[in-house]
């Protein structure tokens, strides 16, 4: 218990200082039994949970992130009416948070696939469940605060040069993949414009700053979870993040197949 | 001294108690490691984020203006953490004492008013292993490592990092395993 809790008040210094404390596993414990193994997987699934409600209730408290402004099911009424005499707002709140955790949830699973077939490519696996775990602590730390950081962009009104240079960033690479398959797809605020960032203040450049922070720390945990969990070596580790890089190629290739109803083909 | 559940065994105390100086068993060799490769990083770690970010600095506008900041300050960060952390890792290697005792080998280390010493039994050494990476073999330095069996959340893997002389240190231990092993017989 004493060692728990040494783990979790250290955690703010593992965070920046030891990302291998945060991501190593309790690997010769996933092997041992079944029950175990669930266990620790129940354990890892209410750490993720927990990291995701932290994320999301901030945001959405704070007015970032998709509002939600539809109204309460009977069922919902039913369950709640007697304590909140309108439960509209409170069902308002909870599905706000649960869209603004949706894109994280969606990030991570596709973090975790991609991270484990990279893995299993590569002939490193030691199983399924170090896998989970890496990407359990590297997604529910790093990458949520990637997306905090970009939702505060979005938002805050102050903020205008650095929100660009991430909206034309992302432009840009959803243009790549749609001009590589010659899809007949346009987004809705059109292709990137020049940005000019010598109009960069000071706030937009810190957020920006902690945005390749964030992404920098997400892929280097990655790598160690390879390393430790799967006692893999450095070029397969190294493979491994590859294999999560490209995922956002294929979000995107997906989406195009989806609102284009063709396979896309590079062309 | 060993128990049942775990094979090996650390022992933490905190600034009020004493290390236990009244430990008669024999140590065959005693050693501490060394921090050359350590140093060797953290030099190079600063060099090159020196020379980094000098470049940047030089070019102001080398990834556009604005934007060459923030690789500035992305830079000038990953030196100081990792910096920071190899001067950490230092300090605990200067802190560190390996030892062979006549039944067990042992780690022991004494920082900021805390001291943590981890025995591993011979009865529970499944094998060693000794390492050497590149630079640590050019330097004749290497890692001795432990396996041992057993459910305990990662304590079962004791490891001897930057040992001076780690032929010296395998021969010891060895040599502490056979004659555990011709006792028990």
């Amino acid at each position: 218990m004493s060692s728990r809790l040494i783990r979790t008040v250290s955690q703010p210094v593992d965070i920046v200082f030891r990302p291998s404390a945060l991501v190593e596993g309790y690997v010769s414990s996933y092997s041992t039994s079944l029950v175990e193994t669930w266990l620790q997987a129940g354990r890892l699934s209410a750490y993720y949970v927990l990291n995701l409600v932290l994320y999301a209730i901030p945001l959405t408290l704070a007015g970032y992130g998709v509002a939600s402004t539809a109204q309460a099911p009977p069922l919902f009424a039913a369950l709640f009416g007697a304590m909140l005499p309108n439960p509209d707002p409170a069902f308002q709140f909870l599905a706000s948070v649960a869209q603004n955790g949706a894109y994280l949830v969606v990030a991570s699973a596709l973090t975790l696939v991609t991270y484990h077939v990279g893995i299993r490519i590569t002939r490193s696996s030691r199983g399924f469940m170090q896998s989970l775990h890496t990407v359990v602590y590297s997604t529910g730390i790093y990458l949520a605060l990637i997306f905090t950081l970009v939702w505060y962009l979005s938002q805050a009104e102050a903020i205008v040069v650095a929100d660009q240079v991430v909206l034309n960033f992302q432009k840009e690479l959803i243009y790549a993949f749609i001009d590589l398959f010659q899809a007949d797809l346009a987004l809705p605020a059109g292709r990137p414009t020049a940005v000019d960032t010598t109009r960069l203040t000071l706030q937009g450049k810190l957020a920006l700053t902690g945005i390749v922070a964030g992404f920098c720390y997400y892929a280097y945990a990655l790598y160690l979870g390879a390393r430790i969990n799967h006692r893999a070596s450095r070029v397969s580790s190294l493979l491994a993040v590859a294999f999560v890089a490209i995922s956002p190629a294929l979000y995107i290739s997906g989406s195009i197949l989806a609102v284009t109803g063709q396979f896309p083909v590079p062309m | 001294m060993a128990t049942t559940e775990s094979p090996t065994h650390d022992r933490t105390e905190s600034a009020t108690d004493q290390r236990d100086d009244t430990d008669t068993r024999e140590v065959l060799y005693e050693t501490t490691p060394t921090t050359r490769v350590v140093v060797i990083q953290l030099v190079a770690t600063l060099v090159l984020g020196a020379l980094v970010s000098g470049l940047f600095l030089a070019n102001a506008r080398a990834l556009g203006p604005g934007l060459t900041d923030i690789a500035l300050w992305i830079v000038l960060g990953i030196t100081v953490i990792v910096g920071l952390r190899l001067g950490y890792k230092m300090l605990l290697l200067n802190r560190t004492t390996y030892k062979v005792r006549e039944d067990a080998v042992q780690r022991e280390f004494n920082l900021f008013f805390r001291y943590l010493s981890r025995e591993l039994p011979y009865e529970h050494v499944w094998g060693h292993e000794l390492s050497q990476r590149r630079v640590q073999s050019l330097l004749g330095i290497g890692d001795v490592a432990f396996l041992t069996g057993g459910n305990h959340q990662g304590l079962g893997f004791v490891k001897f990092e930057h040992v001076r002389e780690p032929q010296e240190m395998r021969s010891w231990i060895q040599q502490a395993l056979q004659e555990h092993d011709q006792d028990e017989i």
